[in-house]
């Protein structure tokens, strides 16, 4: 097939357009991307141990944390978003045997360490998320 | 079962002092402090200057009653060896107020339990011996409580005070009470579990309180109840217990015989207005048992209930609101 001087310039204008799609769809992808990345989870873990130190570890940034005061250990991890308390020399283990926390109205309460750990509220919190919670 | 309150514009006892900057909902004021053996967090919309007073009532409190403090009112009354002892107008107040329960519970509820409790150790996991606690049961009995216009007399020397029942439920009374005077209109106690929600949320929506799961490990929320100006309080198993050789054992002790109280029920919450009668309820509702803690506590008004038993089933009084999650 030959090719004549219009269908030449109607098949670059065809590209043209192609590549500006091309172009749209990528920076489309790049603002989506931005978006996401401000919209990432920011809160932090607070841990306010027995000398009345605060502690703060983002919660998007997986690891284990150790904070070590006269009156014992804890070691806690965070990861995906979750904080365990993984280690606690306490006497009976009721540091230990509670439940991980993952929103702001939630604690880690090391009573005989006088410790305890939060996650920071979200500005963003959704009108249903809970405040506090009754019983210990 | 769906909540039923959308908005707090009828919430009581407002202030005319002027309130906490609402252009700045986003930040309330919070106090954290370790008191009455346990964590106390308070957050409130208004100006630190208030919380900081707060906080001196606080450990006012602490220093009057609490039994492990040399020279609090109630070390004072329990060391008196049967004679009166000038106290604040405080304890008089909260004895007053726990005679009262003692009656209307026949006598489960009883601060002269002090002897009883003093045998057992929930951190160390210490078990009291049969023969100790059978001499420590001889000395409960509320009617050996003298008291006069200023003065508390133990009228059995060996009796023992302890005000675990009921006194954080009347510190969260006075501290809603000191925070309303000061002109906060939105705020949120909690005294070791026990919740005073004041006012309602800086949009006016109610506060979104959550409740223990008590057979599961703290912090397991199994549900949640949306309250403007209500005390919320729980009293279940799992706290300050422990398992030894297969048997759990917890603080809610029956007072006649001295043992932790084994009658299928988990926990007892209570939403009342006054967080004194929270307290109590709790602990009277939780040994009564479901029927007759149903019972009582509609014959005294003014009081939703909610047990769950420790097969995990909920039942509920006919006005209690709450939202399974």
């Amino acid at each position: 097939m030959t090719l004549t001087t219009g269908n030449a310039k109607t098949l670059r204008r065809s590209i043209l357009a192609i590549a500006m799609l091309l172009l749209a769809a990528l920076l489309s992808l790049g603002a989506i991307r931005i978006a996401q990345g401000s919209a990432a989870d920011n809160r932090t873990v607070q841990v306010l141990d027995g000398d009345g130190v605060q502690h703060s570890f983002p919660l998007a940034e997986n690891g284990t944390h150790t904070i070590e005061t006269e009156r014992g250990s804890n070691t806690i991890e965070i990861k995906d978003g979750s904080v365990t308390m993984l280690f606690a020399d306490c006497p009976n283990g009721d540091c230990i045997e509670q439940a991980d926390i993952h929103e702001s109205s939630e604690m880690i309460l090391c009573l005989p360490h006088q410790l305890m750990v939060s996650i920071s509220s979200d500005t963003t919190d959704a009108d249903n998320t809970i405040d506090t919670v009754a019983g210990l | 079962m769906p909540a039923v309150l959308s908005g707090c514009s009828d919430s009581p006892q407002q202030s005319e002092a002027a309130p906490f900057d609402e252009n700045d909902e986003s930040t309330p004021t919070s106090l954290v402090t370790f008191l009455y053996d346990t964590v106390i967090e308070i957050q409130a919309y208004c100006p630190q200057e208030l919380l900081d007073k707060v906080e001196d009532r606080l450990v006012f409190f602490e220093n009057i009653f609490s039994r492990t403090v040399s020279g609090s009112d109630i070390d004072m009354i329990n060391h008196a060896a049967g004679e009166p002892v000038f106290v604040h107008p405080e304890t008089i107040d909260v004895i007053t107020q726990a005679i009262g329960y003692s009656e209307l519970s026949g006598g489960l509820f009883d601060i002269t339990i002090g002897s009883v409790v003093d045998l057992w150790d929930f951190k160390n996991e210490t078990i009291p011996e049969p023969a100790a606690l059978e001499q420590a049961l001889k000395h409960v009995n509320y009617r050996t409580i003298e008291l006069g216009d200023e003065t508390v007399t133990l009228l059995d020397p060996a009796a023992k005070l302890d005000l675990g029942g009921i006194a954080k439920g009347y510190i969260t009374d006075d501290i809603a009470r000191l925070l309303r005077e000061g002109g906060c209109e939105s705020a949120l106690i909690n005294l070791g579990g026990n919740t005073y929600a004041l006012g309602s949320r800086p949009n006016g929506n109610p506060w979104h309180v959550g409740l223990q799961d008590p057979n599961q490990p703290r912090g397991t929320v199994f549900g949640s109840v949306d309250v403007c100006d209500k005390s919320i309080i729980a009293s279940g198993i799992n706290e300050r217990s422990f398992t030894k050789n297969g048997v759990s054992y917890h603080h809610l002790i029956n007072p006649t015989t001295g043992m932790p109280l084994q009658n299928g029920v988990a926990s007892t919450t209570i939403i009342s207005d006054r967080s004194t009668d929270g307290d109590a309820f709790s602990t009277i509702t939780f040994l009564m048992g479901l029927a007759k803690g149903l019972d009582v506590a509609k014959q005294y008004g003014g009081l939703d209930v909610l047990y769950i038993d420790t097969d995990g089933n909920t039942i509920a009084s006919e006005e209690m609101r709450y939202e399974s999650l």
